[in-house]
């Protein structure tokens, strides 16, 4: 406790005796939200990509079939994990997977588990929008030069879309590092569970939560910019120069920027 | 080279193409050409399967192609899309060889391959191989479309509008180099357009189409001469049938020209011409039937010796019938480097004149329309 009681010398306090404590709840929570993306995201785009195979009237009956059910499934799944707040779903699995199949995970395991397969049904639909906003051109370009449906999609169509869904992916970056607080109802020792007790232990909830927030902050706004980074990266130069046009063959027409 | 044999496409009732019998010689450079929603470029589709025909049978080199794999048969026949279809994530080379790396090519051979064509289409490959597409202007991107398909070499080149989204300057000079890389590689095209110009400019063949059917199959030359039927006409467009090539002497001469009788005096005549502003004078007699010509050069040669025009006129004159196309007596002009041609009736009686000042204006009528027209 420290000698003055007042509002500064607490916070300080707080953070000289619990710093260990938030560092570790700061980089589980990282640990999940991280991990939870990007296996999300590769659950997104194989969703995204079997749901965007295009049904030919000449496909077989049964082919048809097979690819109504799965895609259905697939529905049902974006669906209910779009439509159920995360928080139930961590309870649902956590106590359901211990009392059904008697299966008692690991509550970061678990935590993991939740954040992918919740964000897979995000990512599911965003990559299906990236694949559609990538041009029809494109598709009749590869097939005409006889590209397979697949050829098409790894070569041409999802490099493109990917490239087209980085921000909304680093949206849910963002996202998944704020709502895997929610976890803390399964127990996991993340950021807002180490507050808690931190905060439980002295009855100091707004000094303890104000630390709290602070690290969120931080942790997002330098994922954000992060990303931000590669996505410039991506773009390659935003200053080049058109070699020659039709009418002047030794013209150089420097674009400056992007937008 | 490819053979549609009572080929039909219909799309849930609506008749895309109706009963197209069309035979594509080898080397051929065929356009398919007629307005939005006529089944040209269905017509272009069906022939790598990118469609498939409802009825008929379509072959290639005596092939039917439904027996042919479709990716298989896409990757031998080259095709250049309406826009321009580059892929933008990767660099004018990998854009180029992309069939090629389909098709398994080894690595330096698909090199050697892209740098070629670069070379072929005046692109310095040290420049453009490692650019991408939205470094090049909109002609360059279109030229690199159209190595693309010749990449692999295919005798068979499928193209839907490809010069469709140029600005008119960088149409004309692709289309240009399209003509003369398919005389130099002697491909067989099929070529989609709606613009009749690119069509007669190109084509060894055009084929006129409206809601799904073959109007007419001809060379420009007879289309220009001999449209089908009033769409057809109207489709070929009014200025160009008013084509030098049917206008007849008649129509393009200039109606009196300066002319003297054979027993008018040197001096005379000379007044005449320079009051005239002329440097030669037709000689006529008294029936207006032609008898020569003297120019300003045997007046002034001539004029110590001869007293009368008839002693120093040029009898031996070419001269041309009324009812000559005007493009032959133009042709005859040129050949022979003559200043002027008369142009006489059956009974050689004194029509009138054809000078260049005729040809340009006759040229000019065709190329602007004629105002009194």
């Amino acid at each position: 406790m420290p000698a003055d009681n007042s509002f500064l010398p607490w916070v300080i306090f707080i953070f000289e005796r619990y710093w260990p404590l938030f560092l570790r709840g700061a980089v589980n929570t990282l640990i999940i939200s991280l991990t939870g993306t990007i296996i999300g995201f590769f659950i997104g785009v194989v969703i995204g990509v079997i749901r965007t195979i295009p049904v030919e009237h000449n496909t077989g009956v049964l082919t048809k079939l097979g690819y109504k059910i799965l895609n259905f499934l697939l529905l049902c799944y974006i669906e209910v994990f779009r439509g159920t707040p995360m928080i139930v779903q961590a309870m649902v699995i956590f106590y359901g997977a211990a009392m059904i199949f008697n299966l008692h995970l690991s509550p970061l395991f678990a935590g993991i588990f939740i954040v992918s397969i919740n964000t897979g049904a995000y990512m599911s639909e965003i990559v299906r929008g990236g694949i559609l906003s990538v041009d029809k051109g494109q598709f009749e370009a590869a097939h005409s030069i006889g590209m397979t449906h697949s050829q098409t999609m790894a070569h041409i169509v999802l490099p493109q879309a990917i490239r087209n869904i980085l921000p909304a992916t680093s949206n849910e970056f963002v996202i998944n590092i704020k709502d895997t607080s929610v976890l803390n109802v399964i127990s996991v020792t993340e950021l807002f569970f180490m507050s808690k007790s931190a905060a439980g232990n002295n009855f100091r909830y707004f000094e303890v939560f104000l630390i709290t927030c602070i690290i969120y902050f931080v942790m997002t706004f330098t994922v954000t910019r992060i990303l931000r980074y590669f996505e410039v990266l991506l773009d390659g130069p935003s200053v080049y120069t058109i070699h020659g046009s039709q009418t002047v063959p030794e013209a150089e027409i420097r674009i400056v920027g992007r937008e | 080279m490819v053979i549609f044999k009572a080929v039909s496409k219909h799309y849930n009732g609506h008749i895309a193409v109706k009963n197209l019998n069309l035979n594509v010689k080898e080397g051929e450079f065929v356009t398919l050409i007629g307005p939005s929603g006529c089944g040209k470029t269905t017509t272009l589709k069906m022939v790598n399967r990118l469609v498939e025909p409802t009825e008929g049978d379509i072959l290639i080199n005596g092939r039917n192609i439904r027996d042919t794999d479709p990716v298989a048969l896409r990757r031998q026949i080259g095709y250049v899309i309406q826009q321009i279809g580059l892929f933008p994530h990767m660099t004018v080379e990998e854009n180029i060889t992309v069939v090629p790396t389909l098709l398994e090519w080894p690595a330096t051979k698909r090199r050697a391959r892209g740098h070629e064509l670069l070379d072929m289409a005046g692109m310095d490959p040290v420049i453009y191989a490692n650019r991408y597409p939205s470094e090049l202007s909109g002609g360059q991107q279109q030229r690199i479309g159209v190595l693309r398909a010749l990449a692999a070499d295919p005798p068979l080149i499928l193209m839907d509008e490809p010069f469709g989204a140029l600005d008119p300057i960088s149409r004309e000079v692709l289309q240009d180099e399209l003509k003369s890389l398919q005389k130099r590689l002697h491909k067989t095209i099929i070529f989609v357009t709606h613009d009749m110009d690119e069509a007669l400019k190109l084509a060894d063949r055009v084929v006129v189409m409206r809601e799904g059917e073959v109007i007419q199959e001809a060379t420009p030359e007879e289309l220009l001469r001999k449209p089908a039927d009033d769409f057809v006409a109207s489709f070929v467009g009014k200025s160009r049938r008013n084509d030098s090539k049917l206008l007849i002497v008649e129509q393009v001469m200039q109606p009196n020209p300066v002319t003297v009788l054979p027993s008018v005096g040197l001096a005379q005549c000379l007044t005449l011409m320079k009051r005239k502003r002329v440097d030669t004078v037709l000689v006529v007699d008294e029936e207006g039937v032609l008898i020569g010509g003297v120019s300003i050069e045997t007046l002034d040669r001539e004029h110590q010796r001869a007293y009368r025009i008839g002693e120093i006129a040029d009898h031996n004159l070419v001269t041309v019938l009324n009812s000559t196309p005007a493009k032959d007596a133009f042709d005859l002009m040129v050949g022979d480097q003559l200043k002027y041609l008369p142009v006489v009736d059956e009974h050689r009686h004194l029509r009138g004149l054809v000078t260049r000042t005729s040809m340009v204006n006759a040229m000019a009528s065709v190329v602007w329309g004629d105002e009194n027209d």
